[in-house]
């Protein structure tokens, strides 16, 4: 479903930076993909590729069968994208911002469909009020209703439980299990090992916008000696820093 | 047809510029600082204006008619006299004089208003009238005195007649009587033809800045665009959504503009009893051709100012980017507001210049149809083009998670830094 092949990204500011380099993975559907990393590992960016919303240097990816240069609107009709830093427009009410992401997103018929998401994240009592007044677990469940609103089968989340607190991190985390149990394909950022040992079925170690290793958690730990993940990502950061 | 990217006929391109367009108003529509400044501006500054002249103006006569003009007078007890009128004696009540001493001094401390010095000789007055122009209540009770010595004289004539056994006809034996034979030029059709359009281009830009940099700057800031430029739907469309949004809001403005400029005229022409005069012979076909021109420069002004503030990086910086835009564009609108500046082959091809000659050509009543479509061509072609140009650098990573400036505009990232 996702497939990832040498996907390279630089930018220049002045001085060039490599922020992705050279990375391929790929994830099925009714699997949950881990990529773990520090901050500035070049997690974002790559999953900024992946949604489009970058183009990459070098290498490419298909997602759902679209090539992400060759068919970006494909890709997007594909995926379901939540940052982090994702925002909500403050002066739309809650039920006016899934309306507008099902119009857009081309959803057949978005009152019902805007209908059944508000009702699925028990948002009906906080329907008709503005997104900036709601609290940060409704905002990000709206978040989550914006991201999944046109029932995509790929669903990447860019370090979603980040700056949230812990009822509202479980929120999203549990959600994400749901979406595991319902065979999509989900590509999950993240710099919180437990999370990672929590979700994903296979995780990717990235540093300094290297892969370094892909694997399962238990394979990780087979191949490293390691208990915790903690130390699984240690070991390959210094190993990669004896090789340099 | 392919132009630049997606087919523009695709009905799926059309809702989404469509669903844009609609969320991007209702959310500035929401924006206090839009309402204030895009359409409360342009809707409230005329009438505002107006009204605070004729409070300040009929404060000001109150104010003249409770103080007297304060003249020293000096010389003929008749020509004293004449001067000093009793009130009642005359019909004009803001025409009083007090008599004060204090000569020069006083008038240069500002005790009294006026020092008149009147010498006779023989049948002849000689008159000298001392007063310091800079202070207004001093040149009103100038004013008084020469009018009042203009009494005296003619007066004085029509005496010296009779006592040459002549009429007071005979004196005033030729008036001239004046007649203007122009042709009846309507009050409001010539003060609207010289100040409408250049006002109409002024508020276009003023009305398009804020919702501009909202739109895009403003979204970036608070990280919803990443949100939209995810979605299934071509960046062009997004853009043009969003263009069209900021066009909208213009067109919004500006007839809100036209409204409040209209009633504001009628109004001061019932206070000033002049209402028989306030016409507009603007005709049905003129209005068709101005029109469409008005309504291609509103989507160039739009898109314009969209790219213009597309580079840049915060809020600030876009405010800037966008005020620079408005003062370039102005250049041209004033070019349109010279005198001699007149609409021709020329003249049509340069926008916004191109616009003030049309509604100037068209409240005239006397506007061409080609100038008129050259115009709209010209605007049309411009706007669609910075369409496809914002649509264009929509697409780049640096615009939608605020990369560095382009090389031309970094003095604005660098001013920013400094605060």
């Amino acid at each position: 479903m996702i497939e990832v092949e040498g996907l390279t990204k630089r930018f220049y500011d002045p001085d060039e930076v490599v922020a992705v380099d050279d990375v391929s993975f790929a994830c099925a559907p009714g699997e949950v993909f881990g990529l773990l990393g520090p901050n500035g590992a070049g997690k974002t960016t790559c999953l900024r590729m992946l949604a489009t919303l970058l183009a990459p240097d070098d290498g490419t990816a298909r997602l759902d069968g679209h090539d992400v240069l060759e068919d970006p609107e494909g890709v997007r009709r594909a995926i379901g994208y939540l940052s982090s830093n994702t925002g909500l427009y403050g002066r739309l009410t809650c039920r006016e911002m899934i309306h507008y992401f099902a119009r857009l997103q081309g959803v057949a018929d978005p009152d019902r469909r805007t209908a059944e998401l508000i009702d699925r994240f028990d948002l009906s009592a906080f329907a008709t009020r503005r997104c900036d007044k709601l609290s940060t677990g409704n905002k990000q469940k709206v978040s989550i209703a914006r991201a999944i609103v046109h029932d995509p089968p790929i669903l990447i989340f860019d370090e979603p439980t980040s700056g949230l607190d812990v009822i509202v991190a479980q929120t999203v985390l549990e959600f994400i299990e749901g979406v595991r149990a319902s065979g999509r394909c989900v590509l999950y950022s993240t710099h919180i090992m437990s999370e990672a040992e929590r979700l994903c079925d296979r995780i990717g170690i990235l540093h300094r916008g290297r892969l370094l290793a892909i694997g399962s958690l238990d394979e990780l730990r087979e191949a490293t000696g390691e208990r915790y993940l903690e130390s699984i990502f240690l070991h390959y950061v210094r190993q990669e820093g004896r090789e340099e | 047809m392919r132009l630049l990217g997606p087919p523009v006929y695709d009905r799926a391109v059309l809702r989404a510029i469509w669903t844009v367009l609609g969320k991007e108003l209702r959310e500035n529509l929401r924006d206090f600082h839009v309402l204030a400044y895009s359409l409360g501006f342009p809707m409230f500054f005329y009438p505002a204006l107006i009204w605070g002249i004729f409070q300040i103006a009929g404060l000001q006569a109150g104010t003249a008619e409770r103080e007297p003009g304060r003249v020293d007078v000096q010389g003929p007890e008749e020509a004293v006299a004449a001067l000093l009128v009793e009130p009642g004696e005359d019909e004009s009540g803001a025409w009083r004089v007090e008599r004060v001493r204090g000569g020069e001094d006083g008038l240069l401390a500002g005790e009294v208003d006026a020092v008149v010095r009147m010498t006779a000789d023989g049948e002849a007055l000689s008159v000298t009238v001392d007063h310091v122009s800079t202070r207004p209540r001093s040149a009103r009770a100038r004013g008084i005195v020469e009018t009042r010595l203009d009494q005296y004289r003619d007066g004085r004539l029509i005496e010296l007649a009779g006592d040459l056994g002549l009429s007071e006809t005979d004196l005033a034996d030729w008036d001239v009587e004046k007649s203007d034979r122009s042709p009846p030029v309507a009050l409001l059709s010539f003060v609207l033809s010289l100040l409408l359009p250049a006002q109409l281009a002024l508020i276009m830009l003023i009305a398009a800045l804020y919702p501009a940099v909202d739109v895009v700057v403003g979204e970036r800031e608070r990280n919803t665009l990443e949100t939209t430029m995810v979605s299934a739907v071509p960046r062009l469309a997004v853009m043009g959504g969003k263009v069209l949004a900021v066009a909208t809001i213009v067109g919004v403005a500006l007839a809100g503009n036209v409204l409040a400029l209209t009633l504001t005229v009628l109004h001061t022409a019932y206070s000033l009893e002049a209402v028989e005069e306030v016409t507009l012979d603007l005709s049905t076909g003129d209005l068709l051709l101005a029109l469409p021109v008005l309504a291609c420069t509103v989507l160039l002004v739009g898109a314009v100012m969209v790219l213009g503030v597309l580079p840049a990086k915060t809020f600030k910086q876009g405010e800037l980017a966008g005020t620079l835009v408005a003062m370039l564009a102005f250049v041209p609108a004033m070019a349109g507001v010279m005198p001699d500046a007149e609409l021709g082959r020329v003249t049509a091809l340069v926008p916004l210049t191109n616009c003030v000659l049309v509604g100037r050509e068209a409240i005239a009543g006397r506007l061409e149809w080609l100038p008129a479509l050259l115009a709209t061509g010209i605007n049309g072609g411009l706007g669609a083009l910075a369409l496809l140009a914002a649509g264009r650098l929509g697409r780049s990573g640096s615009f939608l998670f605020g990369g560095r400036m382009p090389r031309g505009l970094r003095w604005l990232e660098r001013r920013d830094d400094r605060g």
